[in-house]
């Protein structure tokens, strides 16, 4: 079995935030995607420390956006998966997965 | 449209205090979020949160930095202490000056020397620039060249020592004696052999 780093929970969810299709994922979307999905509201620094690791384990790219007046004249960063990040979602989804089937207590099943 | 101005003191503290990676895009993503109706209360958890987040991996990072940089010195120092102590040693050997003053032994004890230094200063240096650690490779590299670099000096003084010194003195008092070997040690017994035995 090869060897690897297991992602945290919140850098999971932090990537699977990053990698919904269809629009550019930035702090701001990533938290509130985080918040609605799983109901509990994560600091935006919280989120930005995740990113930062993903982006060191090479999971992420980061790209920066323009400037605007919304934001008090920041420009937004903007976040995307690397193939790498995206093989290791599906790892870790697969995982999951795995671990999770056949568990009678996560059905309901009390006995 | 007027924008809702967040708190100024947290912007401030934020901006002083908070930067850490994407500084500026975390500053961005509160004001954003600001003008979108969260709270001034709100403003100011985040904003502490960015700060104390931003001071825990400084001084992780100034912790990490400083640990490195004393083990890859105290590495260096530990071979340059090596390297002293087979010089010192070499010295203590009967009719050693002269191989201590040859230029050979000089010029590579020298070099040796030198490389433990810039492959430490190198290493730290690298280190300190990038604020990341270095890879495993690096500090394989860094290891095994100062454990080589000090097992070889000691090994090289000690031969270079042991063969020339006992070499000389078996030609002087045994003339033929010491011709064509090329052991330090068998030259030392045969030595001491011919100096105890009176036939």
């Amino acid at each position: 079995m090869r060897k690897r780093e297991y992602l945290g929970q919140l850098e999971l969810m932090v990537l699977l935030a990053v990698m919904r299709p269809a629009r550019d994922a930035y702090g701001v979307l990533i938290s509130r995607d985080i918040a609605e999905k799983s109901g509990r509201e994560v600091a935006l620094a919280s989120v930005y420390a995740a990113l930062e690791r993903l982006e060191r384990k090479g999971l992420i790219s980061s790209s920066l956006g323009q400037p605007t007046a919304e934001r008090g004249g920041k420009a937004r960063t903007y976040f995307k998966p690397t193939m790498a990040g995206i093989q290791e979602a599906r790892e870790a989804h697969g995982t999951l997965l795995r671990l999770t089937s056949g568990l009678p207590l996560l059905k309901g099943e009390i006995t | 449209m007027t924008a809702r101005m967040p708190p100024a003191v947290a912007t401030w503290l934020l901006r002083h205090l908070g930067s850490g990676y994407q500084g500026e895009s975390l500053a961005g993503d509160l004001f954003e979020e600001y003008q979108h109706g969260r709270t001034s209360l709100w403003y100011w958890r985040q904003s502490f949160a960015a700060i104390f987040a931003a001071r825990v991996r400084s001084v992780r990072m100034t912790m990490l930095r400083f640990a490195a940089s004393t083990i890859l010195r105290l590495l260096v120092e530990v071979a340059l202490i090596l390297a002293i102590a087979a010089v010192a040693g070499q010295s203590r050997q009967l009719c050693s000056l002269q191989a201590l003053l040859s230029p050979t032994f000089i010029i590579t004890l020298s070099v040796v020397i030198a490389l433990a230094q810039a492959v430490g200063h190198y290493l730290s240096q690298r280190r300190g620039q990038s604020g990341r650690k270095p890879s495993r490779i690096n500090r394989l590299i860094a290891a095994f060249a100062l454990s080589a670099l000090s097992a070889g000096t000691l090994t090289w003084a000690g031969t270079t020592s042991a063969a020339s010194c006992v070499a000389q003195m078996c030609s002087c008092q045994n003339g033929p004696i010491a011709a064509g070997a090329a052991n330090g040690p068998t030259l030392q017994r045969a030595y001491v052999s011919s100096r105890s035995d009176p036939n």
